[in-house]
């Protein structure tokens, strides 16, 4: 045998969400990663956007945690202004050379004290901020940049330009500039490679009838998310450009560079009309005044998960939504308003001032990208991203090489983010066997021990810009904590959460012997851990660790009352130090893991998942409920780009029924479940006999059903069919394919409506690929698409293109005016009304194909939900445990989701899908020990009096009662406490309490509240 | 209202069902409304296969085939294109107004008008004597000078009944001391066939002008000032005629050409402050976007360069060049009978006049001189000069 | 000066301190009178904890859980609202309004219900009044009240009683039968803690 050569580490380019998550994903599954990045700092698009659709995170707020993440990992080498420039070797053994630019700041000796920023004297236009505001030569390029390092622009540098100035040198005591710094070349091995570069937005200048060049009050979508955002030019206030006025009318235009051939790309960008609305909606909050906001579109794309519910929200709200496509944009008159003329659905035309317009510029790729991947051999597609198939989502051409985001297709951030893990998941299964051989282990910090000690406690209150500053006095309230009890040191930052600032609090630890540490900025959701990891770093027990929410729940909501929302942020501070000083260090279990995974479902989610853990050497027990494994996808059969789909189910089973490593179930059925991450036990019935599984994750792939429509005679009539139906006749040729004449599909049968607030998201791209075999079986028949919005997002529009091309016929109707089917003497009639003629149009067709969306049925689903503890949305998907950045995690640890059951997606989403869970999945078996919850529950056996009072209560039968002597005593079984505390409320004794979230810690909490103050 | 059944699509050529029904076009076009129609629903009708209810209505007419709808389209259709192809539908008695008696005339007799060749001749030789004596001594008409350098087309509506307006050309041919000609027969520059989307006339009458070129030897033609006129031109010689005249030594050469060259060289000397007024500029669709649409040369740059060799003031008019408003005359409007809908349509242009605040009005096609000249200046009350571009350094000239 | 409710609010982690957040990303602006206490369930809320906060200057105390059904412990809010129905059920018992103690759900993404809920809360304890003013009760009545309610939630008499009660609700599932948790609340808790309150009376 070959004895394993290949090489444990990966090189990811490109250091936004994409190549961030593949980074750590790869990371935690024990390989070494370089992320290679061509900008001074990490973030990418995501950094620079405001907020984040559909539930309007702040976008930096949930980014940072993970680019700190990114770069406090030890086995995450972040090489930031550097290029790939030459690859040699085959996979597994690749050599890259990477080029690194010159910084002009020595990495190692920065401390990102940037007195360096206040002496340089070049004053440049800030590209972060889209050149809407100023910056220093010299600067750091965002505050909360990662690495917080600043650089030099060579550009506009005096001494790299002109040899003068060279103010900056002198003024570093840690003697970190170097003007001399050179550009260098670094050798790697790697083993594969995971292409993230991401795109770029499209540049509007070519549309000359927009003005953008002319009129400073028409913006791009980028200029405006910088416009919004707090740490953006305008601090966040909603101005416009050309006098710094507040906007009191704003237009959006959509597919600004996509969906046109004529002067952008025939793509769709997939993401601009989710963003469109997104910001329509922050603008409107961020507004003084009430604001009108109109979107003018073609097609409203939004189809993925809660898309439509937020499309209808803005409806509700007053956000307007016209048809019409701009043609241009004039000057009002001299004051910068903006004049647009357009015709209205009904036929009016109407001539509007807006005081801004936003164009909503599409995505395409960036020229270093394609001229990378042309280098490395790989294929591009006609819109020059990367060229993939169905089957293969994160394949390049080239063996080794992987890619995940933008680069891959235009998408948004949780299409991105779940690309990512299944790009890294690619990486993982070909290095398998050199899974841990490069890995630095990071060095423990030997904790010190408080026990006795007197509490010492450090308080740090966050800026957050002008987040928190802007509204709040942090000096009243550095002040006043200081003369808290027990508080020996208080401090303001301007980003507590920053990498700089974490250097400052283990340093100011260590200065005060600190013993325990308070943060006041904003949500412990987000940011508890990034401290709680400073605090370990710093020798100190992460539980002796409080935060204060200052920003969230007071300044953010406060704003109009500054006042007492500073005394509202000195009382919670005096509650959380109040808390502190009780606050004990916790010790985590650490529990064994099942290196196994349950995977249910056996459609084509469940078998690539399957597939792709047992690859990368973990068991892998799948459960089918029918006697077959294959799913939905048995009963279609080609995907949008022409591949067979029969041939790869096929395929996969096959795979499946012959890898050592999968055991399959079929006929089976999860009939119970207990246990916990790294531990499950499963009870399944298969064929009517009981057995038990133990395993470490499960990836739920339970898929979901097509919709029965009870509209459009279905079911009465038998030339009605649904998709399916109709794609099996198709398949078979059958005679009423052959023959047809005529054919109507009619769009969302059934789906986006009251009952159905959703859309099934691939039906428009189906519909269209049908209609269109239907012509290549005979060019001469009729075949008309019935739709309210036409969905073929991202490049999926090539193929509406196509259909058009072909003469396939498309009306529109309106859900309030649907199209009439009738049968007359058994022969089909539809009447729909034309949508730009107004005239009604009666076809009678040989048949109907009714497109009628996905669903999945509640009793399927409801038992799996609950014994595994995961939650379903009101329509009975799997809700993920975060919408953006964690699209395939359930919120219950160690519980995955793919396919159709988290949400109605086409196969390749699928595919990418489940990828992404084996990754995750084998993120945690890769591992040895597990380290469980440290803030659960605890008994003190004296107290107890044995009633079982908490042993009854305890939602997750983690609380046992033990012989002790004659005694029972209570005892917690660590690894199933979730630390919820319901048993102390119910203790008789106050024996039993909860960690963390103590009765005594939570007293001290009402009576800090309870001490006079200014409410 | 009854439904039309859809019993089979129209041949829909074109591409025209590429159509999403954005409204782009509608949105930039100054005719939308007229008749209840607009480009969208036209598009529409078309790929229905209501043909004949648009063949038979008059909104194919009243459109200029400007191209602007066009030239946004996202889904690049060649909606002038289609508009063109349903005016070559209407049955040629139907035409609507004198157009196509106009294109029987010049394939009969060489002109639009059926002015006789003697009238033609004699006529040039008194206006030649008239601008001898006012500021040209010794100047004359050539005719069939062969082996001339420039090929001049005289517009019949000139000759016709506004003939004072030919002297501007030649006294800039003059004052270059340029060698040109005019033939003696076929001599129109207009070309009516492109405007009731006749290809065949079209394709006679460029070659009447290729045929003269090529009996006189000269080594440029120059196109017509007239847009529509131009562009028919162009249109059959880059089709037809391009290989033959590239054999004949003969290039293809617009007005702007001649006058650049002529200010480059030093041929002929400027006074710019004869024209201290706010001037502005109107782009006549088929001397710009039409030609950009077709991925041929654009001229935008070209007349703002000679005008501001003329003009001590200049502004934009907006939108410009590619995005300009068609001033509502082209493609034979201004000589079709539909006067009410023509100064609707010119109804932005005038607003765009207004906007720029501009005394002084340049342009370069007769059809758009003669729409803001004749009509829109009185119709919006403009307070404006309009001259042709040619005008214009003919004004500057200091001989 | 005017009067300023003072209310301290027990979110839970998972759903209503995150509508908090989310209200917070949202810019919904509420009133700033509210002072917020983390916990990871509102079933983990004791009813000492509301007592305790009364005494500790709260006019108003709210508690915020998930929707039901939603719970990440399945059974945390329905305990929260066996917890609350008692504690309401003794402030009337000692003469306290019991509007000054609320109950609601939020879900995460339900910021601007959120940021209403407490507005609408503060202006019911605004227009309430200082703790025992719309009651007619003397501030130091009050507390020796209140004082005397916690002491009498201390006895493990009064605590098994209250223990064994959830565990019937639980185990009849009957958190939605009202009659029957009012009998039970009333029966085996409400007499003992008014023996105690009012025993010097």
């Amino acid at each position: 045998m070959r004895t394993n050569n290949k090489t444990g580490a990966i090189m990811v380019i490109g250091g936004g969400i994409g190549g961030v998550q593949a980074s750590l994903d790869l990371a935690k599954a024990g390989f070494r990663v370089y992320l290679v990045e061509k900008e001074p700092t990490i973030g990418g698009m995501m950094a620079r956007l405001d907020k984040t659709f559909p539930t309007n995170d702040c976008s930096i707020c949930i980014l940072s945690p993970k680019l700190n993440e990114c770069e406090r990992d030890i086995n995450i080498d972040i090489i930031t202004m550097a290029e790939l420039i030459d690859l040699e070797g085959e996979p597994g053994e690749f050599k890259a050379t990477v080029k690194k630019r010159p910084r002009y700041i020595d990495e190692e000796k920065c401390n990102n004290c940037q007195m360096c920023i206040n002496y340089c004297p070049t004053i440049i236009p800030d590209s972060y901020n889209e050149n809407f505001s100023t910056t220093k030569c010299l600067h750091l390029v965002t505050p909360q940049a990662v690495p917080a390092i600043p650089f030099i622009d060579p550009n506009h540098c005096l001494f790299l330009n002109e040899r003068m100035c060279k103010i900056c040198a002198p003024v570093c005591k840690y003697e970190a500039i170097d003007l001399y710094q050179e550009e260098k070349e670094i050798a790697l091995d790697v083993g594969a490679i995971i292409l993230a570069m991401g795109s770029k937005c499209f540049d509007p200048s070519v549309y000359k009838n927009y003005g953008y060049s002319e009129f400073k009050n028409v913006v791009t979508s980028m200029e405006f998310e910088r416009i919004l955002n707090a740490s953006g030019p305008y601090e966040g206030h909603l101005l416009r450009p050309s006098d710094k006025t507040e906007p009191k009318k704003i237009a959006w235009l959509q597919c600004v560079g996509s969906r046109d051939i004529n002067r952008g790309h025939g793509y769709c960008s997939s993401v601009c009309c989710m963003y469109a609305i997104k910001q329509a909606f922050i603008a409107r909050e961020h507004s003084s005044k009430p604001l009108d906001t109109a979107i003018f579109f073609m097609d409203m794309r939004t189809a993925g998960k809660d898309f439509d519910a937020y499309f209808e929200r803005a409806k509700s709200e007053g956000i307007r939504f016209i048809r019409s496509r701009i043609h241009t944009i004039f000057p009002a008159d001299e004051s910068g308003d903006l004049l647009i003329r357009y015709i209205d659905e009904n036929g009016k035309f109407k001539e509007e001032k807006f005081d801004m317009i936003v164009l909503s510029v599409g995505l395409e790729p960036k020229s270093d990208a394609i001229n990378l991947a042309k280098k490395l051999g790989i294929k591009l597609n006609e819109n020059n991203f990367i060229e993939n198939t169905s089957f293969e989502p994160v394949k390049t051409s080239r063996p080794g090489i992987y890619v995940c985001g933008t680069l891959n297709g235009p998408k948004d951030i949780p299409s991105t983010v779940a690309e990512a893990s299944a790009a890294a998941c690619e990486a993982a299964t070909l290095l398998a066997p050199s899974r841990g051989r490069l890995v630095r282990v990071k060095e423990v910090v030997p904790e010190k021990d408080v026990s006795g000690l007197p509490p010492r406690i450090g308080v740090f209150i966050c800026h957050c810009g002008t987040n928190i500053a802007g509204v709040l006095s942090i000096k009243e309230l550095v002040e006043d904590a200081k003369k808290l009890p027990n508080v020996v040191f208080a401090m303001d930052n301007l980003y507590t959460c920053s990498t700089d600032t974490q250097e400052v609090i283990k340093e100011k630890i260590k200065e005060y012997d600190l013993n325990r540490v308070v943060v006041a900025s904003c949500t412990p959701r987000t940011h508890q851990p990034l401290f709680q990891e400073t605090l370990r770093e710093a020798g100190l027990n992460p539980y002796l660790f409080e935060m204060v929410n200052i920003r969230e729940h007071c300044s953010w909501v406060h704003r109009k009352a500054p006042e007492m929302a500073t005394e509202k942020a000195k009382a919670l501070i005096r509650m959380g130090v109040a808390k502190a000083g009780l606050l004990r260090p916790l010790k985590p279990l650490s529990i064994d893991i099942t290196k196994a995974a349950l995977v249910i479902g056996g459609g084509v989610a469940g078998l690539v998942s399957s597939l792709m853990i047992a690859d990368q050497g973990f068991k892998v027990y799948l459960v089918e409920r029918k006697d077959r494994l294959g799913g939905n996808a048995l009963r279609f059969h080609d995907t949008w780009r022409g591949e067979d789909v029969t041939a790869y189910v096929n395929g996969l089973i096959e795979k499946v029924n012959g890898h050592p490593l999968i055991e399959v179930f079929l006929n089976a059925e999860v009939l119970n479940a207990e246990g916990f991450v790294g531990n499950f036990e499963t009870t399944l019935m298969v064929k009517e006999k009981e057995m038990k599984i133990r395993h470490g994750v499960v990836i739920i792939a339970t898929g979901a059903d097509p919709y029965k429509p009870k509209e459009y005679l279905y079911g009465e009539h038998k030339d009605v069919l649904i998709s399916l139906e109709f794609d099996d006749e198709l398949s078979k040729r059958t005679e009423r394919i052959k023959n047809a004449k005529k054919v109507v599909f009619i769009q969302c049968a059934g789906s986006r409506t009251k009952e159905r607030p959703y859309c099934s998201k691939v039906c428009c791209t189906h519909s269209i690929y049908g209609a269109l075999k239907l012509k290549e079986i005979n060019p001469d028949i009729n075949v008309y698409i019935l739709y309210r919005e036409i969905r073929t997002y991202g490049e999926r529009e090539r193929l509406y293109r196509e259909a058009r091309k072909k003469g396939i016929f498309f009306i529109r109707y309106s859900l309030n005016d649907k199209p009439k089917v009738e049968s007359i003497n058994g022969k089909l009639k539809v009447v729909v009304k034309d949508h730009v003629l107004g005239i009604p149009i009666e076809i009678h067709p040989d048949f109907i194909v009714l497109a009628s969306g996905i669903m999945v049925k509640r009793e399927n689903v409801e038992k799996l939900a609950k014994l595994y503890k995961c939650t379903l949305d009101d329509q009975s998907f799997f809700r993920e445990a975060h919408v953006k950045l964690r699209p395939v995690e359930s919120s219950t640890d160690g519980i995955y989701i793919a396919g159709l059951a988290h949400y109605p997606k086409p196969i390749d989403e699928t595919i990418t899908q489940a990828k992404a869970t084996a990754m995750k999945a084998a993120e945690l078996l890769s591992k040895e020990k597990m380290i469980g919850e440290a803030a659960i529950a605890f008994v003190n056996k004296d107290l107890c009096i044995g009633c079982g009072i908490c042993t009854d209560l305890c939602p997750f039968h983690a609380v046992k009662l033990e012989r002790e002597g004659k005694k029972m005593k209570a005892s917690v079984i660590s690894a199933s406490c979730k630390g919820c505390g319901i048993c102390a409320v119910h203790c008789p004794t106050g024996a039993i309490d909860v960690s963390y979230f103590t009765n005594s810690q939570i007293k001290a909490q009402i009576e800090a509240f309870g001490v006079k103050d200014g409410i | 209202m009854e439904a039309i059944e859809l019993e089979k699509l129209s041949i829909v050529n074109y591409d025209a069902n590429l159509c999403l029904t954005c409204s782009s076009c509608v949105n930039g076009c100054p005719a939308a409304g007229i008749d209840g129609l607009d480009p969208r629903k036209a598009i529409r009708m078309y790929v229905l296969g209501l043909e004949e209810e648009l063949v038979n209505s008059k909104w194919p007419w009243v459109c200029t085939l400007c191209g602007r709808c066009a030239y946004a389209c996202p889904m690049n259709i060649d909606l002038p294109g289609i508009f063109k192809y349903i005016r070559s539908l209407r049955p040629r008695e139907k035409v609507p107004g004198v157009l196509h008696k106009g294109v029987i005339n010049v394939l009969e007799t060489g002109n639009n008008l059926r002015i006789p060749k003697d009238d033609y001749l004699m006529l040039m030789e008194e206006l030649g004597e008239e601008l001898a004596n006012e500021c040209c001594p010794g100047f004359r008409v050539p005719i069939d000078v062969v082996g001339a350098e420039y090929l001049f087309f005289p517009n019949s509506k000139e000759v016709f009944g506004e003939p004072d307006d030919m002297k501007w050309w030649w006294k800039i041919f003059y004052a270059a001391k340029a060698s040109w000609t005019i033939p003696s027969e076929n001599w129109e520059s207009v070309d009516w066939g492109s405007f009731t989307a006749d290809d065949e006339a079209s394709k006679k009458i460029a070659k009447f002008k290729v045929d003269n070129a090529k009996k006189l030897k000269v080594r440029y033609i120059i196109a017509p000032d007239c847009g529509g006129s131009s562009w028919g031109f162009r249109y059959n010689y880059e089709k037809y005629f391009k290989d033959e005249m590239k054999k004949a030594g003969i290039e293809l050469v617009y007005i702007y050409d001649v006058l650049i060259r002529f200010i480059k060289e030093g041929l002929i000397k400027i006074d710019k402050s004869k024209h201290p007024q706010l001037t502005t500029y109107h782009d006549p669709c088929k001397h710009g976007r039409i030609l950009e649409m077709n991925n041929l040369k654009p001229y935008y740059e070209e007349p703002r360069f000679i005008i501001k060799q003329c003009c001590e003031n200049f502004v934009e008019m907006y939108p410009n060049r590619g995005n300009n408003f068609c001033c509502g005359a082209g493609s034979g409007a201004w000589a079709g009978p539909y006067e009410k809908e023509r100064v609707y349509y010119g109804r932005m242009k005038a607003e765009q006049i207004r906007n720029t605040r501009a005394k002084l009005v340049i342009t370069s096609c007769s059809n758009c001189r003669d729409q803001i000249m004749k009509s829109l200046k009185k119709e919006y009350n403009l307070d404006i000069e309009v001259k042709y571009i040619w005008q214009l350094v003919a004004d500057s000239l200091i001989i | 000066m005017a009067f300023e409710p003072k209310i301290l609010g027990f979110l839970c982690n998972w759903c209503c301190y995150a509508a908090a957040d989310t209200a917070g990303v949202s810019r919904f602006q509420y009133p700033p009178n509210l002072k917020v206490i983390r916990v990871m369930c509102s079933g983990r809320v004791a009813p000492e904890f509301i007592f305790d906060a009364f005494i500790n200057g709260a006019d108003g105390v709210f508690i915020g859980g998930c929707h039901l059904g939603d719970c990440q412990y399945l059974y945390g809010n329905y305990e929260a609202t066996v917890v609350v129905k008692m504690s309401s059920e003794i402030l009337k018992q000692i003469g306290i309004n019991p509007d000054r103690l609320l109950l609601s759900w939020h879900s995460a993404t339900e910021g601007s219900q959120f940021a209403q809920k407490i507005s609408e809360f503060t202006e019911k304890i605004r227009s309430l009044g200082p703790l025992g003013e719309s009651e007619g009760l003397a501030r130091d009545v009050v507390v020796e009240r209140l004082k005397a309610v916690i002491e009498g939630l201390k006895g493990r008499k009064i605590r098994m009683a209250f223990g064994k009660m959830c565990k019937r609700i639980r185990g009849q599932n009957k958190y939605s039968d009202k009659a029957f948790i009012e009998e039970e609340i009333n029966r085996r808790l409400i007499v003992p803690i008014k023996e105690k309150v009012f025993k010097g009376a």
